[in-house]
């Protein structure tokens, strides 16, 4: 069963095309990866998804709902059931890693106690890989890849089904992006929750995904399993795959070749 | 293709194109300030109607009723103490000239409670409210924060703007109260040191000012209180392109609340003493 159908999405703004037509299924339980050049509309589509922007046209259908026709009170109850992991963690600065955790259940589920909060935020924590000692810091004192793993446990704490990740290891050094790339899988196989994950960091990209989708000029170019990406003839797709392991002057050499 | 359609068209509909162009080029500043009306009501509508569905937070608005209104006790003390001894110091000068010291108190205490309180306490708050709530929100967008609150079911509008809206309302009138009391105290001393018998300052309150003209001001001030209240959000919400965009929102927002305090102040105090009149 599809968790997640994309219909032919279009985005524009102020009349620039920006998606035309994106077609997408993910799964219930998989990790669909969505790739692309800086651009080209990767998590504008991840916001679409999320019902942070509306569709110019099209569908998103998330679990059985399309959301491109709710209204923002509608959208409310779907988004109980999602979870966005934000670039830049998008932690509140004003509340102490404790506050952003729980701030969500605190907003929607008022009868729980403090005991239970703490608890919450211990268990989550040490989910992401955190010393619970860091609850009662405040963001702007974690480094990057701390506030990204807080950002997760926030999600999390919302025991959400679907969780979308907009580039959860760009900036961040191998070791801790390998971190992450684990504690994503490891939420997947420990909460079976579907997830999407947007970046263009290759490595990260087929280390952890089920599926991988290519955006290209606005539509999706490829999709399919790391194997049968790695086996597709797509000129574009093929230059994009060995833009990570084709060495500057080399891959200059080819471009000039091509074109000559 | 348009120069053609202008040439083709002789007859009287395509005789009005150019004047469409001139309406377009002048409506654009009158369609950007009526949408800036329009998202104003809607922020205010939906906040009033967020409050009065209980959605709103108590403890959200106790948070910014300190933060609006107690932390701007100080800087309204400030301005309403010396306007008062200036503006007391005028009095008394013309009431010496005059001979008649009998209406310095009066003056003084009018002048607040009709208008230099609120007036004052708005311009007051808008230049430390709005500039703070501009900046606050606005920092919130272009970091997502208001994104990551939308991702969690939480409106912005709820935990961001209602708050804010419902406790400036609330504690601008508390604090033109307070310039009304320190302004009308500094009158007193001041003109007595001029020479004013305190006595007579304090007659001429009695026998000249009616609990209308505190009415009159309070009622000004719950206006001005909404308006720093709704722009300053609305400037907030509407802020991009990072540090700048903050820097112009928050600048914006302390002009366009002072423009609208003064140029508000003009009709309500029409329609206020047209009805007092009336």
């Amino acid at each position: 069963m599809s968790t997640i159908v994309l219909e032919d999405v279009c985005y524009s703004v102020a009349g620039n095309a920006i998606l035309k037509g994106v077609n997408l299924e993910v799964k219930e339980g998989e990790i669909v990866s969505i790739m692309g050049q800086s651009g080209s509309g990767k998590t504008t589509l991840l916001k679409l998804m999320t019902g942070l922007r509306r569709v110019t046209s099209g569908k998103i259908i998330i679990e059985g709902t399309d959301i491109s026709c709710l209204t923002e009170n509608e959208l409310e109850k779907v988004r109980l059931t999602t979870g966005l992991v934000f670039q830049y963690a998008a932690l509140l600065d004003s509340l102490t890693v404790r506050d952003n955790i729980v701030f969500g259940i605190v907003r929607h589920q008022k009868k729980s106690s403090k005991a239970e909060l703490d608890k919450l935020v211990e268990q989550l924590l040490t989910e992401v890989q955190l010393s619970p000692e860091v609850a009662s810091q405040y963001p702007s004192e974690l480094s990057g890849g701390m506030q990204k793993r807080v950002g997760l446990a926030r999600a999390l704490a919302m025991k959400p089904s679907v969780l979308f990740y907009d580039e959860p290891t760009s900036g961040l050094d191998p070791v801790t992006s390998h971190a992450i790339d684990t504690l994503i899988v490891h939420t997947r196989n420990q909460r079976e929750v579907t997830s999407v994950v947007v970046s263009h960091q290759l490595s990260s990209i087929f280390r952890i995904s089920d599926r991988v989708a290519l955006l290209d000029g606005g539509v999706v170019r490829a999709f399919g399993t790391s194997e049968e990406l790695h086996a597709s003839s797509d000129p574009v797709l093929q230059e994009f795959l060995q833009s990570d392991i084709v060495p500057i002057a080399q891959g200059e050499e080819r471009h000039q070749n091509n074109g000559s | 293709m348009t120069d053609q359609a202008t040439e083709q068209n002789t007859g009287p509909h395509r005789l009005a194109t150019p004047k469409e162009k001139v309406v377009r080029k002048s409506g654009s500043p009158l369609y950007s300030a009526f949408t800036f009306v329009g998202e104003c009501c809607s922020l205010f509508g939906e906040s009033m109607v967020a409050f009065f569905q209980g959605k709103v937070s108590f403890a959200d608005l106790l948070n910014q009723m300190a933060a609006v209104g107690a932390d701007s006790v100080g800087i309204v003390v400030l301005i309403s103490f010396a306007t008062g001894a200036v503006f007391s110091f005028y009095i008394t000068t013309i009431s010496l000239v005059v001979g008649f010291t009998g209406f310095v108190g009066s003056g003084v205490t009018y002048a607040f409670l009709n208008e230099l309180g609120p007036v004052l306490g708005g311009v007051a708050y808008a230049s430390r409210v709005a500039s703070s709530v501009a900046a606050e929100i606005g920092s919130m967008v272009v970091t997502e924060q208001v994104e990551a609150l939308r991702s969690m079911a939480i409106s912005p509008i709820r935990y961001l703007v209602a708050p804010r809206v419902i406790a400036c309302a609330v504690t601008m009138p508390l604090l033109v109260v307070v310039a009304d009391f320190i302004g009308v105290s500094a009158g007193y001393f001041f003109s007595g040191f001029s020479g004013v018998a305190h006595g007579d300052y304090i007659n001429s309150i009695y026998s000249f000012i009616k609990p209308g003209d505190l009415t009159t001001g309070l009622v000004k001030s719950i206006w001005f209180g909404i308006v720093v209240g709704v722009v300053s959000c609305r400037q907030g919400l509407k802020t991009s392109r990072g540090a700048t965009g903050v820097g112009k929102a928050t600048t914006s927002s302390v002009v366009i609340c002072v423009v609208l305090i003064f140029v508000s102040d003009l009709v309500l105090t029409h329609i206020i003493t047209g009805a007092h009149t009336t």
